[in-house]
């Protein structure tokens, strides 16, 4: 039981890997900033503390993955990196964390600066209920985006990227709550990228959806990585092996083990990571 | 386990009985409710109801050869009376016409040739043969016989006018008393001759007056004297009418000759009130003429003035309708005004009778008249309505005279061949027709048609005015102020609170706003009328400074406030742009406070309102406007507020934070996302807002001034139907026409707050599916 699990995993990667080499014109850009630099990072909701002295560096122009069972942090861990966690109450967070190069925690720092360049999808798809196109636009619009042809411009390059354009380009006046699930989520994704951000995080942006639709996201996050750092949270091992290039295994608020995807994977180093990847509890 | 199921059951089932009753009850409530109020306003627009009885012939008296020359009746309707022409007064049954009682008095000398009743109850004026004219006066005093009511009819007369022409028959008579036991009255003789008399009870002498070679064409055909003594009308064949302004004991001034009809005027008469004439023609043509003031207006300086869309060259003179003219133009020195009298003029046209018209009785209670005609057509009036609301038939034969008996409840009609008929009338509410509440009508004593409201006055001969448009407008002005006020308040409010501010601030504020709703609307009413009203008009400057300077000192404070969270690069906490507002709020008001009084002195000289009134004609009234709207806003914010910041609270957590994460502001998701999310709330809350507004009664009541006016300034008071109906019902006949025109008011007043509410629920239902698939 265990073995074939391996298995699958391990071919799902080998083809990730095979796909990643053929197609990172980026890879040899060089790094010398990692995209997110967290240092003993920990997070409190009031007495609880959710992460614990956590401290890693996300590489550009990759797609990070976080893994981990249910409660250990992960969302938290996302949410920090474009201070979303501000929004909850009684929140308190120690440590450092540096998006390229700048510590986002400064006092002065400008979050919507910030949440336009650090890009978010969240786990349940979330459009305005407003047209197609108005979502598209809506963080453009914030940003102050007035040129015409600029802005039809980003609504067709956005919704290319997110594999949505052929779909919805008849229908950009109608309401996006008329869209499916998985199109909703999509749109979501594409209206994320119309800010053009530099990083975008995404929270299990595939678990509402049904196998097409979550093949069709995981295409687009593969493709994303060619300009975009991704950061993606998921609880679908094979979805992590699929897409991602690195992983990051969270295990109750600790980082437990982060590495190429095909080492945790394959050959991890810590007893725990393994037990997780192999079904044995999660 | 199914003994819990059935209990579980039962108590299901109980519950959705208990539901449905008690739903169906206030459904059942709403509608009686409905009922009731329609019941009772309704009843104004019933028709007239007459009921025809047969013709009553009286016999004509053997060797007498009596022939009736006016009918009338008692209170009661228990006797028909006549005046014949052999000088008795006979009161016969209404029922068989069996002569009951023959009342005479030594006055009455010879043979009666014609007499006129006046509209007062039971008087009437006779001239003899001997060309005495004798003013009579027929009482009746009631006594309670073993529980049966007897009336002692008892007949008096006098003084007595000799206009000493016993060789020249007098063919017409009309006359009044005089205050002191004396009287006026003019004849017209067979000759043609007009002659105006006045008895005076000191000096027991009669001067008389030859107005005969005042009239232009000789052969007149009517006359009419008013009750109260002052005009005189003599109507001529040739269809003109000369008017005289009667001073007792003087010469008479002719102050009018009109062209009033192609056909020769063959019946004058004056309404309750003395204010209107009726002019019957021989063509069948009735209309109403009112006195209407006129002025003189001249230009006394060297350059052409404009007046009213006319240019006034130096020394010109017009004559105009005085519309109030004088203050208007108070302003321009160079028009002068000067008074130039009363004249009549045709307000009012009615239905015309298909022949002749051959006499006229008007109402003793209120503007109501009977117009009869040549073939027996009697055709019930109303003056201030205009209209025509009954036409009854008496047979073929001309009407000699006609009558109302004194409660309105009966018409009689004496024909040429000696018949008299008599209708039973059921006309409760003639003065108040559908169309006349809400349109312009001309009435007694205005310059022009106009919508007015004024339900009672000085006098029983007032003449009532019921037109809602007042109402129906400072309802809705008072709204519009209150909304104006109320609304971007308690939106902002509820916003900010519920979306930027520090939650500790909601915590607290939202109860306390709610609170506000529990204040009862007769305090603040009684504090917006008695300390805020007294303090805006002493201090008019500065408030108004006050408002005009907010908007710029709140866009420097938030100005200020975001340079320095710039400059101290810091987000500053949540609740600190409070302070800001807070300075702001204190600066505008101490810049007002010292600008204002000081604007004033340099500047204007006076205080404002009196310079707004002065320099522009704009009145102030202390309580207005702005202190309704405040008022009014007040009591409406709470609930505004409170549904605003429900609904923005009901919004979605993930489309808060799909902006916040998309880099939208807090303030541009509050705007661009919250607003159009919580719009159908938004939405609900205004015109719930509205509604309350509309139905407020204490507040507007006693903040307002109840000065029913058309005008939009926000210097003046209003009244709202609301307040009318509070103020007016106790005062208000149970049954009377102000009682059902206010039943009236307010249907139309829950018309309108359920219509508000109706739209509430739609369009929110509507913006909910837009907005709300969340
Ligand atoms: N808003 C919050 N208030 C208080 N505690 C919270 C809040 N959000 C998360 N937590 C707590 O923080 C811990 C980490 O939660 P987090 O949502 O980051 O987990 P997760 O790894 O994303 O889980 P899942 O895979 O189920 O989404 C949990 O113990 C959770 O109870
Ligand atoms: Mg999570």
């Amino acid at each position: 039981m265990a073995g074939s699990t391996l298995e699958k995993l391990t071919t799902g990667m080998q083809e990730a890997a095979s796909e990643t080499s053929s197609r990172s014109p980026q890879a040899h850009r060089p790094e010398h900033l990692a995209a997110i630099h967290c240092e003993n990072l920990s997070v409190f909701y009031g007495a609880q503390q959710a992460l614990f002295n956590i401290s890693m560096d996300i590489p550009r122009h990759r797609v990070t993955s976080f893994i981990g069972p249910s409660g250990c942090g992960k969302s938290t861990l996302l949410r920090s990196f474009n201070r979303m966690n501000d929004v909850i109450e009684n929140v308190r967070l120690e440590g450092k964390v540096l998006i390229e190069g700048e510590n986002i925690y400064e006092p002065g720092t400008h979050l919507p600066t910030l949440r336009k360049n650090v890009g978010m999808v969240f786990q349940k798809s979330n459009p305005f209920p407003m047209s197609v196109r108005d979502n598209i636009l809506f963080g453009p619009r914030r940003q102050g985006v007035k040129n015409r042809a600029l802005l039809e411009q980003i609504i067709e390059d956005s919704l290319r990227r997110a594999d949505l354009w052929n779909e919805v380009k008849d229908r950009l006046h109608t309401s996006a709550l008329d869209l499916s699930g998985g199109q909703q989520q999509r749109l979501c994704i594409a209206r994320a990228l119309a800010n053009s951000p530099r990083i975008l995080l995404m929270d299990e942006p595939a678990s509402a959806l049904d196998p097409i639709s979550t093949a069709k996201i995981e295409e687009t996050i593969y493709e994303l990585k060619d300009e975009y750092t991704v950061v993606i949270v998921t609880h679908n091992l094979q979805q992590a092996a699929r897409c991602s290039d690195i992983t990051a295994f969270l295990y109750l608020g600790k980082l437990i083990e982060m590495n190429e995807t095909a080492k945790v994977f394959r050959n991890p180093s810590n007893k725990q990571t393994e037990d997780y990847v192999s079904g044995r509890f999660g | 386990m199914g003994q819990r199921r059935r209990s579980a059951d039962l108590i299901d089932s109980l519950a959705r009985h208990v539901i449905s009753v008690g739903g169906l009850c206030v459904i059942v409530a709403v509608l009686a409710i409905i009922f009731f109020i329609l019941r009772e306003g309704l009843p104004l627009f019933y028709p007239a109801k007459s009921s025809p009885q047969p013709p009553l012939p009286i016999p004509l008296q053997a060797g007498q050869g009596a022939t009736s020359l006016l009918v009338t009746s008692d209170e009661y309707r228990e006797f028909v009376v006549t005046l014949d022409r052999d000088g008795v007064v006979r009161l016969r049954s209404p029922q068989d016409g069996a002569l009951k009682q023959e009342l005479r008095t030594p006055l009455l000398k010879g043979e009666v040739l014609t007499a006129a009743s006046e509209p007062t109850m039971g008087s009437f004026i006779a001239a003899t043969e001997s060309g005495l004219v004798v003013p009579l006066r027929l009482q009746f005093q009631v006594r309670w016989e073993g529980g049966r009511r007897v009336l002692q009819p008892r007949l008096s007369g006098g003084p007595v006018l000799d206009f000493e022409r016993p060789e020249d028959p007098i063919r017409k008579v009309s006359g009044a008393r005089l205050e002191g036991g004396g009287a006026q009255a003019a004849i017209v003789t067979a000759s043609g001759e007009l002659l105006y008399g006045v008895f005076n009870a000191v000096e027991e002498k009669t001067t008389i007056f030859r107005l005969t070679d005042e009239v232009s064409p000789r052969r007149l055909s009517a006359l009419a004297m008013s009750s109260n003594g002052e005009w005189l009308v003599a109507g001529a064949e040739e269809g003109t009418f000369n008017v005289w302004q009667l001073e007792a004991g003087e010469a008479p001034s002719r102050i009018q000759s009109s062209e009033a009809s192609a056909a020769p005027i063959t019946a004058l008469a004056f309404l309750l009130g003395d204010e209107s004439l009726i002019v019957g023609d021989a063509a069948g043509g009735v209309a109403v003429w009112f006195p209407l003031r006129y002025l003189q207006v001249a230009n006394t300086a060297e350059a052409p003035v404009r007046f009213e869309g006319t240019l006034l060259r130096p020394g010109e003179q017009q004559r105009i309708l005085d519309r109030g003219y004088a203050t208007e133009y108070s302003h321009i020195p160079a028009l002068t005004f000067t008074t130039a009298g009363r004249s009549f003029r045709k307000i009012h046209t009615f239905a015309p009778h298909p022949h002749g018209v051959t006499a006229l009785a008007a109402s003793s209670r209120n503007r109501g008249f009977i117009s009869a005609d040549t073939a027996g057509g009697v055709w019930l009036r109303y003056a201030t309505t205009e209209s025509t609301q009954a036409r009854l038939h008496a047979g073929k034969d001309a009407i000699r005279s006609v009558a109302f008996s004194p409660r309105l409840d009966g018409i009689f009609a004496l024909d040429a061949a000696g018949r008299v008929h008599r209708w039973s009338l059921q006309n409760s509410h003639p003065d108040a027709t559908l169309e006349n509440l809400f349109t312009k009508v001309w009435y007694e004593g205005a310059m022009e048609s106009a919508h007015v409201w004024q339900s009672t006055g000085g006098s029983d001969a007032f003449e009532p005015k019921y037109g809602l448009w007042p109402l129906l407008f400072g309802t809705f002005k008072g709204t519009f102020y209150a909304m104006i006020f109320s609304v971007p308040l308690a939106i902002v409010a509820a916003l900010y609170l519920s979306q930027l501010g520090p939650s500790r601030l909601r915590d607290v504020c939202k109860p306390v706003i709610e609170i506000m709703a529990a204040l009862p609307s007769v305090v603040v009413g009684f504090l917006a009328a008695l300390w805020f009203a007294p303090l805006v008009s002493q201090h008019l400057a500065t408030a108004l400074l006050w408002l005009l300077l907010m908007p710029p000192c709140l866009g420097a404070a938030l100005g200020v406030w975001y340079l320095t969270a710039k400059v101290l690069r810091a987000t500053l906490r949540p609740g600190v742009e409070l302070v800001f507002i807070f300075a702001a709020f204190v600066v505008a008001f101490l810049i007002a406070s010292s600008l204002g009084p000081f604007l004033e002195n340099a500047f204007l000289g006076k205080d404002l309102a009196t310079w707004l009134f002065e320099r522009f004609g704009i009145v102030y009234d202390q309580r207005n406007n702005i202190v309704v709207g405040v008022a009014l806003g007040f009591a409406v914010i709470p609930l505004i507020f409170s549904i605003c910041e429900d609904a923005m609270c009901s919004v979605p957590p993930a489309y808060t934070s799909a902006a916040l994460a998309l880099g939208a502001s807090k303030w541009q998701t509050a705007i661009y996302v919250v607003l159009p999310a919580a719009s159908p709330g938004i939405f609900a809350a205004i015109l719930l807002g509205l509604g309350r507004a509309v139905g407020e009664t204490m507040i507007v009541l006693m903040a307002t001034g109840n000065t029913p006016i058309l005008d939009l300034s926000p210097f003046t008071g209003m009244r709202t139907m609301s307040a009318t109906i509070a103020v007016e019902i106790p005062e208000a006949a149970y049954g009377g026409t102000l009682y059902r025109v206010l039943f009236a008011t307010g249907f139309l007043l829950f018309a309108i707050t359920f219509m508000i509410n109706t739209i509430a629920d739609t369009v929110s239902y509507r913006l909910r599916r837009r907005y709300g698939r969340y």
